[in-house]
């Protein structure tokens, strides 16, 4: 009943579900409905691509050989999700702000989009990859042979005559056609694929499902109740005297390593993500899927052991326990499990990869060489497309080829601990890139080098059996006994994985740092360094304050019809022109708008391709090293800060000198206030006393001292008016209501005002040469009050015997100009600077009787400022003072 | 003879009433509006007692009281120096240089007849 | 009544829940647990690993549903 061929169909019918779910969720995605496709649960399934055949297979095995310790390849996750709000959250919050389409894109965006950091990891990606995808083909072709009856002993789970090669080989083919048609059917500006997040998270919950319901038949339905399992245990298994050892800690950390480090986790946790709700459910709900995952393990493992013939192949107990206990169809369903977790697991990790060669291997060659100037629109995204499909078919054939060299008699979980130590060499990198501003691109370049390189020499190669011969393994290489793969330095008697992981893993942290710290970074580097660390504080935008670039908007537009297609690009060139509020359809190609590109961009090819792609049409680049400094580096950040505090207290000792001067402008004002009100006030006390106590005072003389009295007390008013006054224009309140006026209407008022005062005195007041149909802009009333002021003044303290006051106006280099000239005392040489000043009178005033608080000079002088104008004192008269208003003109 | 008395004061209406005031109790009384003026009545016809405004145009009361306090022959004149409250850096300054009464304005007319005679009778 | 903790307490919780379990998974508190002992049948390192398993998993849910 069980023939290879049923097998082969339903396994045929399975992959034509999961192609239909995949259409269906694109389907929906282009129409803009993602809904459930965004769900913090299909999210979290699409995380369990992490439990591939090695989980499915393996852990069971490896419970069966070493206990619990299988525990720890799903702990290390648990931890990690655990404290999404430490790493996961800084992680996808930049790959979404940067467009970042895989791992290598983000370590070498990171590093200042350097390219051949971005190669040296796609390089590290790919050699991780083959022994990952051959433990899946393997764990494909064996589970085909055992539940397809190929085998002579299927119940030993493990075909004597080896895997078939013929059959892996044909799966190997089968599952490229499927990646190819599944991860590479169009290229999606941010690489998300939300077809194949819908078909994974399906094939998560089989996988599940397949686990939990052999682990119910095997615990309920053949053990007799976990008690009675666990009453099988060999007492070895799981009391292991060794068990919470090194390895433990080893493995542990491996774990949580590879959850962020796997290019396929790597890219449904940051690429395919697409809020961060989703990480917040994920942070509970995939270590719970572990949890469940795990929950049959070990019951399984100990049943395997227990009931099924000795020197069964552990790998298979979930496909041979249901078979041993008869129930077909849950062996079939387990098969179908297996299939799940290891055909999800080559999907993913075949776009992920694939991507990764195309971005960072074949686009910089292709940009090298020239080939992408010269094609025609479109090419590069063909480019793209047939060196994903080819990188994906390569990818394979190397696992194919790992399989087929290794011959691998080693366990499912031994393979992946391999994987997992290599891809752990990016740790260092990517975690201190986000939390370290000093780390730069020698650091990198350096540490994962020499990592990648220890790895490959103690773990990878001995398992290979290739290059690095038992031979070597045993006496080192060479010969040399220090170099022994498994005991570097004559560090032996350690397990090979602690010893490589140790090795590798120490000297890439140290050279990472030690590098990091001796080399100082580029200018681009440190931006983007700043842009990663302070992720949370600086916006993504500030590149574009940094750079300063600037293309021809025409060759940009090709540069994205290429890479965008058509019409995405002509949709994002729109957008921007509309958000740049310019009415037509062609952004202006500013900083901003350039960086937007290079990141739109960079969701295709990859920040460094992106960047070398920009750089073709930007004509001008310059990273301002000033505007760098202040947002890059910490230290600066805190010097800016402090000398920003240091410029606010010098601006604020400033105000508080100016605010002291003021005061004591003030003081001085209220103490000659005083004076000036002190002294009419004498008056007027020692007056009203002489006519209090002077009996005999002669009516006459009584009188004089009382209208004494009462013009002191008016001059006090006025004192007292003025200075309101004055204060008022000097807290710069301007005149009210500045219109459009003829002055020479005000002056007229103002001379007929003053004939008044001349008609009881012998003061000749006349009006000489004058303009007319001048506009100024003043108020009529302050003008008024000026001249009113000047030309009494005149009146006032002119002593001459035939005294005269002679007014003119005329416009003179388009000003406006009033002449009051007097034949009086004048102002002498001494008094001109301070003639203007408060309470300052003239020494005319000391020859007459007329009394002034000293204000009328000062308050003129401030009207005229404010109106834009002047009030000076004109040169060269030969007697008496002559005073020049002047107003600029306005044009009619 | 009367004692003389020479009033510095550039205010026409205070020198007024000084004058009228002193000259009813018997003194002899001249005015100088400004400082120039104080300094020529100060040459040619030395009071017996001054009363000086320290606010004046042209020359100062302090430049003329420095020239009183450092003249030999005028330095025994005594002077009234008329300050205005609130202003106590004049007030500081003219004691500096050396000068016998403060009046501060407004002043009561009994007050500074009290000082003239007081000074006056001193003398 | 208790006042609620402020987001501050919680991002710190947050951060410290990793480390918590670490601890707790870790040598050598791991190994207290690890004695041949069995609680109602099954091993007590079994109860414990899938316990404190649990525990984080709950802790986890508490923190991001407060988050």
């Amino acid at each position: 009943m069980r023939s290879a061929n049923l097998v082969l169909a339903i396994a045929l019918i399975y992959v034509a579900v999961l192609f239909a779910l995949a259409y269906v969720g694109d389907r929906r995605a282009r129409s803009g409905r993602l809904g459930w496709l965004q769900s913090p649960l299909v999210y979290t399934l699409s995380i369990s691509v992490y439990c591939s055949s090695w989980t499915f297979y393996g852990a069971v095995g490896s419970a069966a050989r070493s206990g619990l310790e299988f525990a720890t390849i799903y702990l290390g996750p648990t931890l990690i999700f655990a404290g999404w709000w430490l790493l996961l959250r800084k992680l996808v919050r930049i790959g979404h702000l940067h467009g970042i389409t895989s791992i290598a894109d983000m370590i070498s965006s990171r590093y200042g989009k350097s390219a051949p950091l971005a190669a040296l990891v796609t390089l590290i990606s790919v050699v991780v990859s083959m022994p990952y995808i051959a433990l899946q083909l393997k764990a494909i072709t064996t589970s085909f042979q055992v539940v397809g009856n190929a085998g002579p002993d299927p119940l030993a789970g493990l075909p004597i005559a080896g895997p078939d090669f013929r059959l892996g080989f044909w799966i190997t083919v089968g599952l490229a056609i499927f990646s190819v048609l599944f991860g590479t059917r169009n290229i999606d500006a941010k690489e998300q694929h939300p077809g194949v997040v819908a078909a994974i998270a399906f094939e998560a919950v089989v996988k599940l499902a397949a686990l939990v319901v052999v682990g119910v038949l095997v615990v309920w339905g053949i053990g007799g109740g976990p008690t009675a399992i666990f009453a099988h245990a060999p007492p070895e298994l799981l009391h292991a005297p060794d068990a919470f050892g090194s390895r433990w800690i080893t493995t542990t950390f491996l774990a949580a390593a590879a959850i962020v480090c796997l290019p396929r986790e790597f890219h449904v946790i940051v690429v395919e993500s697409s809020d961060e709700r989703q990480q917040r459910t994920a942070s509970w709900l995939f270590p719970l899927y572990l949890f469940l995952t795990c929950l049959f393990i070990v019951p399984i493992a100990i049943a395997g052991i227990a009931f099924l013939p000795a020197g069964s192949n552990p790998d298979m107990f979930v496909l041979t326990l249901p078979m041993w206990a008869g129930h077909d169809a849950v062996a079939m369903f387990a098969f179908l499990g297996g299939f799940s977790s290891a055909t999800s697991m080559v999907i993913v990790s075949c776009i992920a990869i694939s991507t990764m060669v195309s971005n960072h291997i074949v686009m910089p060659i292709a940009l090298q060489l020239n080939w992408v100037r010269e094609s025609v629109s479109g090419e590069i995204r063909g480019l793209l497309m047939s060196s994903r499909r080819i990188s994906i078919c390569v990818l394979l054939m190397l696992g194919f080829l790992y399989f087929r060299l290794s011959g691998s008699p080693g366990a499912l979980a031994s393979i992946g601990l391999i994987a997992f130590a290599g891809v752990a060499q990016f740790l260092p990198s990517l975690v201190g890139g986000l939390f370290w501003r000093h780390a730069n691109v020698g650091g990198a370049l350096v540490g994962l080098a020499a990592g990648a390189g220890l790895w490959a020499y103690t773990l990878l190669l001995p398992n290979f059996g290739f290059i690095v011969t038992p031979d070597v393994v045993e006496s080192g290489l060479f010969g040399l006994a220090w170099l022994r793969p498994q005991a570097l330095f004559g560090l032996n008697g350690m397990d090979p994985l602690v010893h490589s992981v140790f090795w590798s893993l120490g000297v890439n942290t140290f050279l990472f740092a030690a590098v990091s710290l001796a080399r100082e970074p580029r200018p681009l580097e440190r931006l983007q360094s700043t842009l990663f660390v302070d992720v949370f504080r600086a916006p993504a935008d500030t590149a574009s304050i940094v750079m300063r670039r600037t293309a021809p908007v025409q060759e940009l537009s090709v540069l994205a019809q290429r890479i965008l297609g058509e019409y995405e690009a002509r949709e994002f060139f729109r957008q921007a022109a509309s958000a740049q509020n310019l009415g037509v359809d062609t952004p202006i190609a500013d900083d901003t708008f350039i960086t937007q590109l290079e990141r739109k961009l960079a969701g295709s090819v990859g920040a460094a391709s992106a960047r070398a792609l920009v750089s073709q049409v930007v004509t001008v680049e310059t990273i301002s090293l000033d505007e760098l400094m202040k947002i890059a580096d910490e230290t600066q950040r805190v010097r800016a800060y402090s000398q920003e505090l240091e410029e606010k207290s010098r601006q604020l000792g400033e105000a508080v000198e100016r605010l002291k001067q003021l005061d004591s402008q003030k003081d001085e004002f209220l103490s000659q206030v005083s004076h000036e009100v002190r002294t009419p006030m004498a008056s007027i006390r020692s007056f009203s006393e002489i006519l209090r106590h002077t009996p005999d005072l002669k009516p006459e003389k009584a009188a004089r001292f009382v209208r004494i009295i009462n013009e002191e007390s008016e001059r006090l008013t006025r004192l007292l008016d003025s200075t309101l006054d004055l204060n008022m224009l000097e807290r710069g309140e301007a005149p009210v209501d500045v219109t459009l006026i003829d002055p020479e209407v005000a002056l007229e008022n103002s001379i007929r005002v003053c004939q008044g005062l001349v008609a009881t005195t012998k003061v000749r007041l006349s009006s000489g040469e004058r303009v007319a149909g001048v506009t100024v802009r003043a108020n009529a009333d302050r003008i008024a009050q000026v001249f009113i002021n000047l030309i009494s003044n005149a009146i006032k303290y002119n002593t001459s015997p035939r005294p005269q006051v002679h007014v003119t106006s005329r416009i003179h280099e388009g000003t406006y100009e009033v002449l009051i000239s007097d034949n009086g005392p004048g102002i002498r040489p001494e008094e001109r600077e301070r003639i203007f000043s408060k309470f300052v009178r003239g020494w005319a005033h000391t020859q007459t009787g007329a009394s002034g608080a000293g204000l009328g000079l000062t308050i003129s002088w401030q009207i005229l400022r404010h109106l834009g104008g002047s009030l000076t004192l004109a040169e060269g008269s030969d007697s008496g003072a002559c005073f020049r208003v002047a107003l600029p003109v306005t044009a009619p | 003879m009367a004692v003389r008395i020479l009033i510095v004061e550039d205010d026409s209406h205070l020198v007024e009433s000084l004058t009228f005031v002193l000259e009813r109790e018997g003194f002899e009384v001249r005015a100088a509006i400004d400082g120039e003026a104080a300094m020529r009545h100060l040459r040619f016809d030395p009071p017996d007692t001054m009363i000086l405004d320290v606010m004046l145009p042209l020359l100062n009361g302090f430049e003329v009281l420095k020239f009183v306090k450092s003249d030999p022959v005028l330095k025994s004149i005594p002077v009234i120096v008329l300050t205005a409250k609130g202003q106590a850096h004049d007030r500081q300054m003219a004691e500096t240089i050396g000068v016998e009464a403060f009046m501060t304005k407004p002043f009561s007319n009994r007050d500074i007849v009290d000082a003239v005679r007081h000074l006056t009778a001193r003398a | 009544m208790k006042p609620p903790p402020t987001s501050g307490r919680l991002r710190d919780a947050a951060a410290l829940l990793p480390v918590l379990g670490v601890a707790l998974l870790m040598p050598p508190v791991i190994r207290i647990f690890a004695a041949d002992v069995e609680f109602a049948g099954l091993p007590l390192i079994v109860i414990y690993v899938f316990g404190v398993w649990l525990g984080l998993i709950a802790a986890a849910a508490l923190l991001a549903r407060r988050l």
